[in-house]
């Protein structure tokens, strides 16, 4: 493979790696949401149920977020 | 720096497949290797090796694990006679990296473990290097974009990324379903309208708010809350009404104390009896004094009851039918002289007593009853006046008086007159009668409301307003977050789709550059395209092709031929090998070409030879006329031919070089099988020889007849060099065989059997050996007339073919030659010419 060819074929993990750390430096993102994405959907070795997993999170922060004096 | 790329070194199978006996394949001098077979013989054993020595769990694709469905399992790994014999069903590969050579041994009889020497070798495999044919088809006709996108993923070791495209989907979906969930909503209403008792059926504030004064307006027409809240002055009113209200008898209350009335006393109107404890209790004991009047008459009548059992006794002895009895049983006294004076009275007697005995027992009985049913009643009185008592309204002065005079008299009563009762009784109908009417009134007034029943169901509407305000809240941050998660979403599919659609972009040039190799310079240009970016769904790959200038990015399979098709699958997975497995340049090809026309074998062996110089290709085929175009295209260097002639269930595979040779004719028809394509062959070879040995000048034709290729030019290019050379291959007089007129007139036809009138027709075994014993017989007249060696050499400026042994060199002319005795019906020819003699 070229140089070019290299890079592109990084390894999941290390391109994943790269993901998470651009997608967290998105201006105006939701790092609330960057982390349940980083820690059940962007990883090379998903647990079984990550959707499941990430989705309660998500729905967790919902409700946190609808009564903030709670 | 860079590790030198992997190579395999050699493997060896044992035990495995159709190789019972060991069978090492060394690639150390040749790295790559041809094996043609025909089906069922052994030759995807080889490719089997290397997928089982690689795969994750030790076994193969199409075999599975276990033994289930369509598939074999594992068991079918191993030679089904290896245990018989003492071997183990195992692959061992030597890899070879610069000068460094490793061995991995994976074995079926443990637990399958991949060797960790193979750990190389993977890590270097972004693309799977096994290639079959049967599935190459599938990668452009049948799969979906989604299947093609997950398979050509892992070819790029991109599954993980491809996986999380797919989670990332699936979150997507839930949180937007989440988000638009309608269930909290649906809850609220079914509360709303299980509050309001269905007056209202969803949440509506302005409709609560109406709901509720409607409420409030029931109780008084001055109480209307402005808003629906908790700071709604009204409803700080409300909260004073409740606490009043508990302080007066409600019409709860009232009806409360209605019911206790009527559990003690009901006066009797119209159609309605007296009811109650307490005429149920005086009842109760005018039955008793009844009763005790009646039992003390009974006792009077019965008070000789002492005789009981003497009359008992003797009543059977003087009743009707009894055997006749002069003297009395007791003193026996004669009959006549007792008081009674006769059997007949002394009978008499005795059954006017026993009858005054039985009503005293009745009345007795009855007694003791009604002394029972005053003791009930008399408890039941003092319970019900229990509870009624406390809840006479202290107002009903006389009333109360009455109830506690009248519960102190009856608390010691044990029997006798009961007390007084006629002024409690007044006094409680006087206020049944009031209760009823306030009850009515209440009723009139202000239907089943309170005040705390309406409090309480407005605070139920108020709870339900601060839920449905969370749920309004909620499903907004849902509502957030998904669109945050859109665009996480986006941006990392897009970041994955940069990182494919690049790993795609170099597949593209080897790939229309083997392409064309095979189908020619002007063959459609091929692309695999990601999904246009807001394609919400990216996890697709697009296989597309530039058919013509209409018809650009269009599906292969509405535009190319079935052969176009392969070489398209073909060609992609090998530029993907060759692209992306350079630290482990190996390509195992398994049958990849079936069924096709020749051109397509030659083009598809010619492709492999021009551009895949760095690969190393270990190729399985059971197609003759390919495994030919191979020898022919990729020479003798890198490559090495191997065939097998036939499996013998007991040892394995045979092999035999790639010439066909007489033995391998000979073993087709031992086994029963159709020689054909073998005698083809021969032919085939014998002909290059000659003609390559002959210094022949070769025209290739116009293509106007497709089968008329390669056999029938060489012979046409052989029959001229020998006319103008002046050798003459002698008549053969009686024999019809079409082989050796048409390469006398060079025309050769290039047919599946050119021993039958039609095209692919099959001819049976007995023709085929008459043809092969003819066609030997030609043969054999192309032999050295000094050495009787074959081989020649026609070095310039000689016109006629010399013995290339350097000793010899005679120069070529035909020689005679005497078929064998076992040939029947052939010709003999000699030194001297051609004579016939029939040795049939």
């Amino acid at each position: 493979l070229s140089e070019t060819g290299r890079a592109i074929t990084d390894k999941p993990d290390d391109f994943l790696t790269g993901l998470r750390s651009d997608l967290a430096d998105q201006p105006g993102c939701d790092t609330d949401l960057v982390t349940i994405i980083a820690e059940h959907i962007l990883v090379s070795s998903p647990q079984n149920d990550c959707v499941a997993r990430a989705r309660r999170a998500i729905g967790q922060l919902a409700k946190a977020r609808a009564t903030p004096d709670a | 720096m860079r590790e030198p790329p992997i190579s395999i070194h050699s493997i060896t199978l044992v035990g495995f497949r159709a190789y019972l006996h060991e069978a090492l394949f060394d690639f150390s001098e040749k790295p790559c290797l041809a094996l043609f077979a025909p089906n069922g013989k052994g030759k995807s054993g080889l490719v089997d090796a290397f997928e089982f020595s690689l795969s994750e769990n030790g076994t193969i694709e199409r075999l599975g694990i276990r033994a289930t469905h369509n598939q074999a399992g594992v068991t079918a790994l191993a030679h089904d006679l290896a245990a018989d014999h003492g071997l183990p069903t195992e692959v061992r590969i030597k890899l070879k990296s610069g000068k460094t050579v490793c061995e991995a041994i994976r074995s079926i009889s443990d637990d399958r473990a991949r060797p960790a020497s193979l750990g190389g070798l993977l890590a270097r495999l972004m693309v799977d290097p096994i290639v079959r044919g049967y599935a190459l088809r599938k990668f452009v006709e049948s799969q979906t974009p989604e299947d093609r996108y997950t398979e050509v993923a892992g070819w790029l070791q991109l599954s993980p990324l491809v996986e999380i495209q797919k989670n990332l989907r699936l979150l997507r979906q839930q949180v937007k379903a989440d988000a638009e969930d309608a269930q909290p909503k649906a809850d609220i209403n079914r509360q709303v309208a299980q509050i309001t008792a269905g007056a209202l059926t969803e949440w509506n504030e302005v409709a609560a708010l109406d709901f509720a004064n409607s409420l409030l307006r029931s109780l008084d027409a001055q109480l209307v809350m402005a808003s629906f809240d908790r700071n709604d002055p009204t409803y700080v009113t409300l909260f004073e009404r409740v606490a009043a209200e508990e302080q007066q008898i409600g019409i709860a209350g009232l009806k409360q104390l209605k019911v206790a009335i009527e559990a003690v006393f009901v006066e009797g109107s119209g159609e309605r009896v007296v009811e109650g404890a307490l005429p149920a209790f005086e009842q109760s004991v005018a039955d008793k004094q009844a009763a005790q009047t009646l039992e003390a008459a009974e006792r009077s009548a019965a008070a000789n009851a002492v005789f009981a059992q003497v009359w008992a006794a003797a009543e059977p002895l003087f009743s009707e039918g009894a055997p006749s009895i002069d003297n009395c049983p007791v003193c026996a006294t004669p009959l006549p002289n007792t008081a009674a004076g006769s059997r007949e009275a002394i009978a008499e007697h005795i059954r006017s007593h026993r009858a005054a005995l039985a009503a005293y027992s009745a009345a007795k009985d009855g007694l003791d009853k009604t002394a029972r049913k005053v003791a009930m009643a008399h408890r039941t009185l003092q319970a019900n006046l229990a509870v009624l008592r406390p809840l006479l309204p202290s107002s009903e002065t006389a009333c109360i008086v009455a109830a506690a005079a009248y519960g102190d008299s009856i608390a010691p009563w044990l029997d006798g007159t009961p007390p007084e009762s006629a002024e409690l009784k007044r006094l409680l109908a006087a206020l049944l009668s009031a209760a009823v009417a306030q009850i009515a009134e209440i009723e009139a007034r202000q239907g089943d409301n309170t005040y705390a029943k309406a409090k309480a169901k407005i605070d139920a509407l108020l709870e339900t307003k601060d839920q449905e305000s969370l749920r309004i809240q909620t499903q907004d941050q849902f509502a957030r977050l998904l669109s945050a998660l859109n665009d996480q979403a986006t941006f990392i599919s897009s970041a994955i789709r940069v990182k494919v659609q690049a790993l795609l972009d170099l597949l593209r040039e080897p790939t229309n550059r083997l392409y064309r190799a095979i189908q020619g310079a002007d063959a459609a240009p091929i692309r695999l395209d990601l999904p246009p970016e807001e394609d919400l769904n990216q996890q697709r790959l697009l296989l597309l092709i530039d058919f013509s200038p209409g018809r650009r990015g269009v599906a292969p399979s509405g535009y190319l031929s079935d052969s176009e098709i392969h070489s398209l699958a073909l060609t992609l997975r090998l530029a993907a090998i060759a692209t992306f497995n350079s630290g482990a340049p190996i390509a195992i090809l398994d049958d990849i070409v079936t069924s096709y026309d020749a051109d397509h074998r030659r083009t598809t062996a010619g492709m492999i030879a021009a551009h895949t110089p760095n690969l190393q290709i270990i190729l399985t085929t059971h197609d003759q006329r390919f495994f030919s175009y191979l020898k022919d295209q990729l020479g003798d260097s890198r490559w090495a031919y191997l065939q097998i002639t036939r499996l013998d269930r007991d040892y394995g595979p045979r092999f035999a070089g790639h010439r066909i040779s007489d033995k391998i004719i000979e073993a087709q028809w031992r086994d029963g099988q159709s020689a054909a394509n073998e005698m083809r062959q021969a032919e085939e070879e014998w002909l290059l020889d000659r003609c390559r040995q002959f210094g022949v000048d070769i025209r290739i034709r116009e293509l106007d007849r497709a089968y008329s290729y390669e056999r029938s030019e060489l012979a046409s290019a052989l029959a001229a060099y020998l006319n103008s050379a002046g050798l003459s291959p002698p008549a053969v007089r009686g024999v019809t065989n079409r082989f050796l007129a048409s390469l006398q007139k060079g025309e050769i036809e290039n047919f599946g059997s050119h021993f039958q009138d039609g095209p692919y027709g099959d001819g049976s075994i007995g023709d085929e050996k008459a043809r092969w014993e003819e066609f030997k017989f030609f043969r054999d007249h192309f032999v050295c007339p000094a050495c009787k060696r074959t081989k020649f050499k026609r070095p310039l400026p000689l016109k006629k073919p010399v013995c290339a042994h350097p000793t010899c060199e005679a120069q070529f002319r035909f020689a005679a030659v005497v078929p064998a005795a076992s040939a029947p019906g052939l010709l003999k020819v000699t030194e001297t010419g051609i004579k016939s003699e029939s040795v049939s």
